[in-house]
């Protein structure tokens, strides 16, 4: 029985770690291309949340169905935001790199707070409460199409990353952008290109977590000191590493916090978090 | 009229000056050596060609046409390519995906293919060494996998910075007699080399940078001939 309950436990660390992957897989890609930490980012998966949330009590529409709607409007955001603040910021100090992207986070929750009201919203819709048993374990249907888009999401990136031209030039550019211009690659693009797809990346994590978690104008706190973690744990810049490291944290969280209490989740994930910083600060995967 | 011309250039890093009025001309079909000690301003002049530099002063003619604002990723297309100082290879990147990106502003699939054999043959070791990523190569082939970049965009006027730098001198041969081939082939050379003597003598002509002004300039055989070079650069 107590097998049974920890191996529930740890695989829903999992399916809540396939969402921590995906929102730090954008984090990490925006920190490879540009060296720039976006503090913002929690806010990209909140308006993703908002999207599906007004959307569905608007039109009545399902947030999987929306999703490509979502998808184009982060990444409209994302070019957006890369177009009006972090152009400017590109060559500035790091301290005002990260008090750019920082009153982004503020402003962005101000104007969620003003239009749409501090308020918890839910979206009950026809599998939000559904349920799946699967060899004695019980999982949220929620959850597991969640997991499932994530892992989706990011094989997506990953795809895209490893296996087109444009891809490649964004790595290309990541690893060395002068000579990425040398070889004809618009760094600017790929800048913008990379903003696109992380804002994206966390849209798509809100849309997934819209059906089964509350939304509200800081529901992104909850996501980024985790994404964060998740990113070094990584490998600073990288997809995979993300992915993988986005699992660990998921699973240490929510198993940690079964055998330790809930109250120590947090501070479980951060003692992690110290400990790779100590030991490996290349990350899991990154190399030294 | 000359494939490229250099006008009157003058480059600054925060208003410290590096290069002076200098003018260089590359005439099309010729290998030309721009030749110099240590921080006499040889990268700094290749890289204001490609567009990684601004010019404090002057022109960039590329031919014919003025390029001195052109952005350094819409000058590769324009058919020129720097193989720069340091190789600055995509080093987790494979050698095969470091050479299609060489070929970025190109679209046509099967003269990207042809360019990849080209490649090959010139370096038969990247082709048993295609998917390795480019950080693990040796010196030397690191070095023949940057020459191939820089090929793949199928330039008319490549340019070369030190590419003898760190490697054997056995090797060191080998890429000049590669050069050289290259140069047979049409494309048009400007080559930075420390290594004054070698460059000097592939080259047809020459210029001397002393620093950041020409100081010196004619045949290669000219300057290897001349009783200052040969103090000052050869030892002689
Ligand atoms: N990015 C930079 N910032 C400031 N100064 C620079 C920069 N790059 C070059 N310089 C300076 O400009 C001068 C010319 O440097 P450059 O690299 O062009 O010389 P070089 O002839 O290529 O030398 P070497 O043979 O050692 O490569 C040097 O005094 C150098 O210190
Ligand atoms: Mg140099």
């Amino acid at each position: 029985m107590t097998g049974e309950i920890l191996l529930q436990t740890l695989l829903s660390g999992v399916l809540i770690g396939l969402i921590y992957a995906l929102v730090a897989v954008g984090l990490t890609m925006i920190f490879g291309v540009m060296d720039i930490v976006n503090f913002a980012h929690g806010e990209f998966l909140m308006f993703g949340m908002y999207s599906s949330f007004w959307l569905f009590s608007l039109f009545a529409l399902d947030p999987l169905i929306t999703l490509p709607l979502t998808v184009l409007m982060l990444f409209a955001l994302g070019l957006v935001v890369y177009q009006l603040v972090i152009k400017r910021i590109i060559n500035a100090p790091p301290l005002s790199q990260i008090f750019a992207t920082f009153g982004m986070m503020i402003l962005f929750r101000g104007l969620a707070q003003f239009f749409w009201k501090p308020d918890f919203r839910t979206i009950e819709n026809s599998y939000s409460s559904g349920k799946v048993v699967f060899a004695g374990l019980h999982f949220g249907l929620p959850q597991i199409i969640a997991g499932v888009g994530a892992i989706l999401a990011t094989g997506a990136v990953w795809w895209f990353i490893n296996r087109t031209r444009l891809g490649a030039a964004l790595e290309a550019t990541a690893q060395d952008k002068d000579a990425a211009q040398l070889m004809g690659i618009p760094s600017q693009r790929m800048f913008a290109l990379a903003w696109g797809i992380g804002a994206a990346c966390a849209g798509v994590a809100g849309v997934l977590l819209s059906s089964f978690f509350p939304i509200f104008p800081e529901v992104g706190a909850n996501f980024i000191l985790i994404a964060f973690v998740v990113v070094a744990l990584g490998g600073f810049g990288s997809v995979s590493g993300a992915f993988w490291a986005g699992i660990i944290v998921g699973v240490v969280e929510v198993v940690g916090g079964f055998l330790l209490g809930p109250e120590y989740k947090m501070a479980i994930v951060l003692s992690l978090f110290l400990l790779v910083l100590l030991v490996r600060p290349q990350g899991l995967m990154g190399r030294a | 009229m000359s494939m490229l011309s250099l006008q009157n250039i003058a480059i600054r890093y925060n208003k410290v000056p590096a290069v002076h009025d200098v003018s260089i001309e590359v005439e099309a079909g010729e290998i030309v050596a721009l030749v110099g000690g240590n921080g006499a301003g040889k990268s700094s002049a290749l890289r204001a060609v490609a567009g990684l530099n601004p010019v404090a002063a002057g022109k960039v003619v590329f031919n014919g046409v003025d390029i001195t604002q052109v952005p350094a990723h819409q000058r590769t297309g324009l058919g020129l390519s720097l193989v720069p100082e340091g190789r600055r290879l995509f080093p987790k990147l494979s050698v095969e995906k470091n050479l299609r990106l060489g070929a970025f502003t190109r679209r046509d699939a099967a003269e990207i293919e042809e360019s990849l054999d080209y490649a090959f043959t010139l370096f038969p070791i990247l082709k048993e060494r295609r998917q390795q990523v480019a950080g693990t190569l040796s010196g030397g082939e690191q070095q023949m996998l940057a020459i191939g970049r820089g090929l793949m965009a199928k330039p008319r006027l490549l340019m070369l910075d030190e590419p003898s730098w760190g490697i054997a001198p056995k090797l060191v041969t080998k890429i000049l007699d590669t050069i050289q081939q290259v140069n047979a082939s049409g494309i048009t050379i400007l080559l930075v080399e420390q290594n004054i003597k070698r460059a000097l003598e592939i080259a047809n002509r020459g210029y001397v940078l002393q620093t950041g002004r020409i100081v010196l300039a004619g045949s290669g055989r000219d300057l290897l001939d001349n009783p200052e070079i040969q103090k000052a650069y050869l030892g002689i």
